[in-house]
């Protein structure tokens, strides 16, 4: 039955057939054959899967997300990480790791990071001297941590696969965020030092009052929308609100960077990109209603510990499997689907849920920077008007970077879970 | 069509822009009168269901469903063509048993009506929203398909 499966599965993927539609298929065939189950439960499941509470979260960081992107919050940024590090070795380079951490602590996305913060950065890197593969691998890696830096799309959907606290799996973010940034800091400054790549930028007090404020709303965004979640004063979806409200305000109102009429086109893409997630999820639901009836994680699970006896081999082949499924398709689709397969092994192991989920974002972070799938490889490509294998090849080194840190947060759990005592 | 399109994406949009709006004053509502509005939460949970379905049949216009495209990248021109057809037809197949067993699920209820908590909405008219939503799909997916068998077929004869 499960080979019988896997290879329906295997061929509707092999001839595009759309994600969402694999699995909800899937799950109407098994139910027929399998079970005794009467097929119009498919129906109420499909509806419950879309009515969930927390994809209002997912839908407006989406859309607030959208509107910053096209807005001017990512160039203010910018000014104020160059007025701060730009005239140190590596110093622009700096600065665009910087502002992608901090456009990441108010988006949840990491395309949106990277057009965000990439389409300035880039060229400005270029301009200055910088070498242009350079250039190019550390705007595309450094736009990943959109998502281990919270808010965070994927960890929203991993805490409803999971039933995990939104708000602990947030705060779970950022230390790994923080050293994944600060490696990407040094390789940049040890990089630049060696190529002679320094700023004509020099520091003063001036630029940088000037810099800050013209910032501030920029600034405050994140002390809005995350302090807002960490005090306790709104819940991750009210805070998606509050985004989506603020960056309104800021771009319309304040920035005056944007019309009415702007927002249209923006609302438009946030509809696509959202209910594109939403339909894989409403599908997903049917298919873990299917693996919940039958206890299929439960099966697989028994089969496999078989082989996988230890807490360190069962993370390491994780790793292994999910940086070649990343290579391939998109792992956030695969979320709902690994889940319940995965719970058993969380359970036997004692591995905690919260840790799991940021390593599992980390391999989302580098399925997005892997040829010849990667998202964001795509995005740069239409940024930079350049080919998808020179980009590929621009961030090799930047990938080498990122797996190595994605092991020390698989094996120091630590890392993730020291802030998450702090947040009820 | 193309008129209607615009309308549904207009329609979208701005239904984006209110829940947004409802969401944010749900809590200023909550923070500043410790109160809620009730019937407005609703409304925007159904909402989220419209936008999943209506939204998932814009994206068949916009190709915005994810696919894993090895196969895709390694053919070109007519195999390309084939290749798409047969996901459109499975595309089909699944909407069409959707389709099927929802509305047996909607004929049910209708004879024992349930409502909703507070817009006391009947609960059936909600599973119709979806249902329409996948006859959306179906639409923009035979649509597809056809104009895809006809490129196969205009090949074949330019061929002959």
């Amino acid at each position: 039955m499960t080979v019988l499966t896997l290879v329906v599965v295997s061929l509707l993927l092999v001839l595009g057939v759309p994600i969402s539609v694999v699995m909800g298929l899937t799950t109407i065939l098994c139910l027929f054959f399998f079970t005794t189950i009467p097929l119009q439960t498919l129906f109420q499941q499909l509806f419950q899967g879309a009515e969930y509470d927390l994809l209002q979260a997912v839908i407006f960081f989406i859309a607030s997300g959208a509107i910053m992107t096209r807005g001017t919050l990512a160039g203010k940024l910018i000014r104020v990480g160059r007025a701060m590090v730009g005239g140190f070795h590596g110093g622009l380079a700096i600065t665009g790791i910087l502002s992608c951490m901090f456009f990441a602590a108010i988006s949840g996305s990491s395309p949106a990071t990277l057009v965000a913060i990439g389409t300035i950065m880039i060229p400005a890197l270029i301009r200055n001297g910088y070498g242009e593969r350079f250039a190019i691998g550390l705007l595309t890696s450094s736009g990943t941590m959109g998502i281990l830096i919270p808010p965070s799309i994927p960890m929203i959907l991993w805490g409803v696969v999971m039933g995990v606290s939104i708000t602990k799996q947030f705060m779970a973010g950022f230390l790994p965020g923080i050293l994944l940034g600060s490696v990407l800091i040094a390789y940049s400054y040890h990089i630049s030092k060696r190529n002679g790549w320094k700023g004509s930028d020099v520091f003063s007090w001036k630029e940088f009052g000037a810099a800050l404020r013209d910032g501030i709303w920029s600034l405050f965004m994140p002390v809005l929308v995350l302090g807002g979640i960490y005090m306790g004063i709104f819940t991750s979806t009210e805070a998606a609100y509050v985004s989506f409200v603020y960056a309104m305000v800021v771009e319309l109102l304040i920035h005056r960077s944007l019309k009415l009429k702007d927002l249209v086109p923006i609302f438009k893409e946030s509809v696509l990109t959202s209910a594109m997630l939403l339909f894989i999820i409403a599908n997903a639901s049917v298919l873990s209603y299917y693996f919940g009836v039958n206890e299929i994680p439960n099966t697989v699970a028994e089969s496999l510990t078989r082989f996988i006896t230890n807490k360190y081999v069962f993370l390491f082949l994780v790793n292994v499997a999910l940086l070649v499924m990343g290579c391939l398709m998109d792992i956030v689709s695969a979320l709902f689907v690994l889940g319940p397969i995965f719970q058993p092994f969380l359970q036997k192991f004692g591995i905690d849920p919260i840790h799991f989920g940021i390593i599992l974002v980390l391999n989302i972070e580098i399925g997005f920077i892997t040829p010849p799938f990667g998202v964001n490889l795509f995005v740069s490509s239409a940024l930079t008007k350049r080919g998808i294998v020179e980009i590929g090849r621009s961030v090799v080194p930047f990938i080498l970077l990122m797996i190595s840190v994605l092991f020390l947060i698989t094996y120091i759990p630590w890392i993730s879970l020291v802030l998450t005592r702090f947040v009820e | 069509m193309g008129k209607l399109a615009r309308v549904e994406e207009y329609v979208l949009s701005l239904m984006l822009f209110q829940m947004g709006l409802s969401g944010f004053l749900q809590v200023v509502v909550r923070y500043g009168f410790s109160s809620a509005i009730t019937w407005l939460d609703e409304l925007v949970h159904y909402e989220v269901v419209m936008l999943t379905f209506f939204g998932a049949s814009l994206g068949v216009k916009y190709g915005v469903h994810i696919a894993v495209d090895v196969t895709k990248m390694r053919v070109r021109g007519g195999g390309h063509d084939l290749l798409d057809a047969a996901s459109s037809l499975i595309w089909l197949l699944y909407v069409a048993i959707v389709l099927y067993f929802g509305m047996r699920l909607i004929s049910m209820m209708t004879g024992l009506v349930q409502y909703t908590p507070t817009l006391r909405i009947p609960k059936h008219y909600l599973y119709l929203l979806v249902w329409l939503g996948y006859g959306a799909i179906g639409l923009r997916v035979a649509g597809q398909l056809f104009r895809n068998l006809s490129k196969i077929f205009d090949r074949r004869q330019r061929r002959l």
